[in-house]
């Protein structure tokens, strides 16, 4: 592994995070994934390195946004499960029962 | 376990006291008065006089260190209590203020709830697993008012059109249910917590 690169979501998307489309309502999961989450873990893969997504900071995540955006990254971006359970890290320490929550859609993503 | 030796402490110390001064009472003659007073005596009394003193200070200092230890325990249990009324009120509407909103309380939950966690296993050594205690405890009730459809499902469950969600009436009803639970439980750990010492 080279670098760890890091995305706040809170900082670099919003510190409201929405539901799952853009239909839903504002900062919705989609945005988040397709111009934020995929472009960085795409590079950190092809480049070797880690993306540590830290979720602190935000006023919290709902079930849609966690679910489109990690296990979208399977479902829809159609990234390998071996890859992200590679070069993607986690960071929660508000509440660290996040990272196994999306760790949980993850696989599910994988599974199905 | 602290708080049990010193009861029985104060108990013992009292007796003795009651039983000495009664002695002395029944037996005036005991007491000699004497202009003369003994340096070593003077030195014993200030010097038991000061551990006493000391040890008083350190004991209700302990006890009152571990009050505030509680009382900030519970003033999060205030903060969980408090974003769940609120987010009950919020999905009782017909629609809420905003998923923003909705986000915000459940996240607000999760964080105080963390904190707990954590500050009980730390303060208390509270076994989670033999108390039943979830870390994860508000990841259903996150589910159930968070989870919209995948797009071409048809579950009206849960609805989010421009940041205002809609519940119907099942959904309402599981989430009041899943609020009580969860407010049972904080009744559970509070009188758990209140127990230790």
């Amino acid at each position: 592994m080279n670098n760890t690169i890091t995305l706040n979501v809170a900082k670099e998307f919003s510190p409201t995070p929405g539901f799952r489309t853009k239909d839903e309502g504002p900062f919705p999961a989609v945005d988040f994934r397709d111009k934020l989450l995929f472009p960085k873990l795409k590079d950190a893969i092809e480049n070797d390195d880690i993306l540590l997504v830290d979720l602190d900071g935000s006023s919290g995540y709902g079930t849609s946004f966690l679910e489109e955006a990690f296990g979208g990254l399977i479902r829809v971006c159609h990234l390998r499960y071996s890859d992200i359970e590679v070069h993607l890290k986690l960071k929660s320490e508000d509440d660290p029962s996040y990272i196994d929550e999306i760790k949980g859609y993850i696989n599910d993503a994988n599974n199905n | 376990m602290m708080r049990i030796i010193t009861r029985i402490a104060i108990l013992v110390t009292t007796f003795v006291l009651g039983w000495v001064i009664g002695l002395f009472v029944e037996n005036w003659s005991w007491f000699v008065f004497s202009n003369e007073v003994s340096l070593i005596d003077v030195i014993a009394l200030v010097i038991t006089t000061t551990i006493g003193i000391y040890v008083a200070d350190v004991i209700q200092g302990n006890l009152d260190s571990k009050r505030v230890e509680k009382d900030i325990i519970f003033g999060q249990f205030n903060y969980v209590e408090q974003y769940l009324s609120e987010l009950r009120s919020e999905v009782a509407k017909h629609e809420t203020d905003g998923t923003v909103d909705v986000m915000a309380k459940i996240g607000g939950c999760r964080k105080f709830w963390s904190k707990i966690v954590n500050m009980i296993q730390e303060k208390y050594e509270i076994d989670l697993q033999k108390e039943r205690i979830n870390p994860n405890e508000f990841i259903t009730l996150n589910q159930l008012c968070t989870t919209t459809p995948i797009v071409g499902s048809e579950d009206d469950s849960v609805l989010a059109r421009n940041g205002i969600v809609t519940y119907n009436d099942t959904r309402k009803n599981e989430i009041f249910t899943e609020i009580d639970r969860i407010r049972m439980i904080i009744i559970d750990l509070k009188l758990l917590i209140n127990q230790k010492s």
